[in-house]
């Protein structure tokens, strides 16, 4: 029965290499909003990732390679070479597109009736990775009060949004353009 | 002594010899020339941005508008709407995000703008006044001008860019931004009208009226 639930909260996050490639809108604070194309390697036997972040001329404005250790920056321009933004940007797509490295805690069912896999992260935050009933799924990151650090989900249509909230929070709208499984080789982790 | 009239007239008939005989891409004075009778060009495009780590190119398509001296519109209709807008100096970008289009902050608009300009220097004809990239006329048809960067910041991004000229004078059939290690933008011009009437507003408004 818990091996059941655990299969279906892990069910939204890949068990292979990946590849995708996004049209992302960025809604930031002080009213700012970009519309990029992102594209992602995730391949979660490694616990790595590869991601490009293009402008919609085509310019490369962020390429890098992280695991859960280290961010490798390849190639970035004007504001995105900070390691802070490249930092941020590994931590929100693993959060998003690899399965959660929290140790589960806690399996039951809210008042919605939606499945719920409680995690405890390494630093005591708490991950809930809730399963609606008609296959909808989020993933919400919580301080050990509850107050939330960052959420994300797949909208209907298949969009998925991560949320920052907070004063420097930010929303991240991503449509997905193509998506595949694929064999990770090393070419694909290397500039 | 001849008129200054018909030492004009035999300067022309000179150049129209020359261009008539070697194309107009020959020479860099002959670009120029060719260049110089150019006000506007309105034209679609595609553009397919090669990736190493892709197998298909990402497509996207779009219109883009010059006059001159320096006025551009590009415009992306497919898959995300944007406009750049380029008018006595400014910039400016709107993308169409939440079901209206919205401003991007000038900050983000510094390496654009370096691209816009270069742009409105090759419609000026300007290849090889350029502080930014060497240029050289390679032969062949269709001619081709190859850029490399001067300047090792902008090296850090694009290894060289190729410049493919139309056998219409004054026409760029298309421009290839190469970043290097199988990375490359490719703009391929289509349906070009040189000297058309564009509409009031493609420099300065987000949308454009529909055409009748």
């Amino acid at each position: 029965m818990r091996s059941d639930s655990l299969k279906r909260c892990f069910a939204p996050f890949p068990d292979s290499a990946t590849r995708s490639v996004h049209m992302i809108d960025a809604i930031l604070p002080l009213s700012n909003r970009s519309t990029l194309t992102g594209i992602s390697i995730v391949d979660p036997a490694k616990s790595r990732m590869r991601i490009m972040l293009l402008s919609l001329e085509g310019l490369t404005l962020f390429d890098g390679v992280g695991n859960n250790e280290e961010v490798k920056i390849y190639r970035a321009m004007g504001q995105l070479e900070s390691a802070d933004f490249a930092g941020a940007l590994f931590s929100d797509v693993r959060f998003m597109l690899l399965p959660p490295a929290a140790a589960i805690i806690e399996i039951g069912r809210n008042e919605r009736g939606d499945l719920v896999c409680r995690g405890e992260e390494p630093g005591g935050e708490l991950v809930d990775i809730n399963i609606a009933a008609d296959g909808g799924w989020s993933i919400t990151e919580m301080t050990d009060s509850g107050d939330i650090l960052r959420s994300a989900g797949e909208r209907p249509g298949g969009e998925l949004v991560l949320n920052k909230p907070g004063s420097l929070g930010y929303t991240l709208n991503f449509k997905l353009i193509s998506g595949e499984k694929i064999e990770a080789n090393e070419e694909l982790f290397t500039p | 002594m001849p008129s200054p009239f018909s030492r004009r007239a035999a300067a022309g008939i000179l150049l129209a010899l020359s261009v008539a005989l070697v194309g107009w891409a020959g020479s860099w004075e002959s670009i120029r020339g060719a260049a110089a009778v150019v006000k506007t060009v309105r034209a679609g495009f595609i553009q397919k941005r090669s990736v190493k780590i892709i197998p298909k190119p990402l497509i996207s398509k779009g219109i883009f508008l010059y006059q001159a001296p320096n006025s551009l519109r590009w415009q992306y209709d497919e898959p995300a709407r944007s406009v750049l807008l380029s008018d006595a100096g400014t910039v400016k970008r709107y993308t169409y995000s939440g079901g209206e289009f919205v401003a991007d902050s000038g900050a983000k608009l510094e390496p654009i703008r370096i691209v816009l300009d270069q742009i409105t220097s090759w419609l000026n004809g300007k290849f090889d006044q350029s502080e930014a990239f060497e240029s050289k006329l390679l032969g062949g048809k269709p001619a081709k001008i190859e850029l490399n960067p001067k300047q090792e910041a902008i090296g850090k991004f694009i290894e060289r860019i190729v410049i493919t000229l139309s056998e219409q004078p004054g026409v760029i059939d298309s421009v290839e931004i190469i970043e290097g290690k199988g990375n490359s933008i490719l703009l391929d011009f289509t349906d070009i009208e040189l000297n058309a009437k564009l509409a009031e507003g493609a420099f300065t408004d987000i949308e454009l009226p529909k055409a009748k």
